[in-house]
């Protein structure tokens, strides 16, 4: 429940409040597990929000950022011993 | 002590699902920069109406009630002092800007030109990108390129891509843009967008210039685009970095307008 209020806060966020409340919501969200949800959130603010002239102004964007930060997240979880990995 | 480890160890690597949208979304975002934003001109049309109902709901007397009242008291009497410095300052410019209309004439150069006034939908604080949307969009006689400008007559940026009904404005203080411009006797110089409205410059040390100077950009009705705020230099570098802020704030604008023809 908590996930599903987290995942609208996201999009809601994304469309009405700075990105870095955005950015607030998904390193919440990413302490769960597996949340793909950050990463369409990033493509979302790209897309609305982004001026990409070329392909590689893309290695500069929220999404790359999203995808780093999943990564990061899930090493995290598989690194901390008090992490419930069940 | 012994302490249970409640992790079962390593986590399965990272699921083909992962990777799948990790494709997916690089692609969208690629095929969206060949195709000149197309995905995204079509997503904004379709959220432009929420951007649109929010605009409205925040400049209504509801929305101004959940303003802090004593942030607001606190501001109106900061900008009562800002404001009576700048009147003394302004005493002389009507004067020169009569006399520059009148020198203009005289020379057969007379300028003017056609502006769009137009609600900003997302200031650039929201998205992180330096860019701006505005509710102004293909129906209107506006064009890629088109300059806006903030109240009273600040060119903040262009428009990079117009959408049916909303349009994505690039500002000059996008980190990396340059933009050309000129200050004291029309000397030029290359700013450098370092965003929120702020700007580097790397000059010599042997030019002459102060904080407080005026840049404008290089048109026969100068626009100020940025003053100095700072100046960095050292006696070893040869070159001065010379801070300039937009003489607005960008993040508190709420309407702008768009040079439609000159």
């Amino acid at each position: 429940m908590l996930r599903v209020l987290l995942s609208v806060s996201l999009f809601l966020s994304i469309l009405l409040l700075p990105w870095w409340v955005s950015t607030a919501i998904a390193i919440f969200l990413l302490m769960s597990k597996q949340a793909y949800e950050v990463l369409f959130g990033a493509l979302l603010l790209d897309l609305l929000y982004g001026n990409f002239q070329s392909i590689s102004d893309v290695l500069i964007s929220f999404t790359v950022g999203a995808v780093l930060l999943f990564l990061a997240a899930h090493y995290l979880r598989g690194a901390l011993i008090f992490y419930d990995n069940r | 002590m012994n302490f249970h480890r409640r992790s079962s160890g390593r986590e399965k690597s990272i699921s083909r699902v992962f990777w799948g949208l990790l494709i997916l979304a690089f692609s969208i975002l690629i095929l969206n920069t060949l195709t000149s934003q197309s995905v995204s001109k079509v997503l904004r049309t379709i959220v432009s109406p929420i951007w649109k109902i929010e605009a409205k709901a925040v400049s209504s007397p509801v929305g101004s009630y959940f303003f802090s009242k004593t942030k607001l008291l606190d501001r109106v009497v900061s900008l009562e002092s800002e404001l009576a410095e700048s009147k003394i300052a302004l005493l002389r410019y009507p004067l020169l800007e009569s006399e520059n209309e009148k020198l203009k004439l005289f020379l057969g150069r007379v300028t003017s030109d056609t502006r769009l006034l137009g609600t900003v939908l997302v200031p650039p604080n929201r998205n992180g990108y330096d860019t701006l949307l505005i509710d102004i969009g293909e129906s209107q006689p506006v064009s890629l390129g088109g300059i806006v400008v903030a109240h009273p007559d600040i060119p903040i940026g262009t428009i990079e891509t117009l959408n049916s009904n909303s349009a994505l404005v690039s500002l000059f203080s996008n980190p990396g843009r340059e933009t050309e411009a000129i200050f004291a006797d029309d000397s030029p110089l290359t700013l450098v967008g370092s965003g929120g409205g702020n700007f580097k410059v790397e000059l010599p040390r042997s030019i002459q210039i102060n904080v407080g100077d005026v840049i404008r950009l290089p048109q026969l009705s100068s626009k100020i685009v940025g003053v100095v705020g700072s100046i960095k230099s050292s006696p070893a570098d040869a070159f001065q970095t010379v801070l300039i802020n937009s003489p607005i704030n960008i993040f508190s604008l709420r309407y702008v307008e768009v040079i439609v023809e000159n």
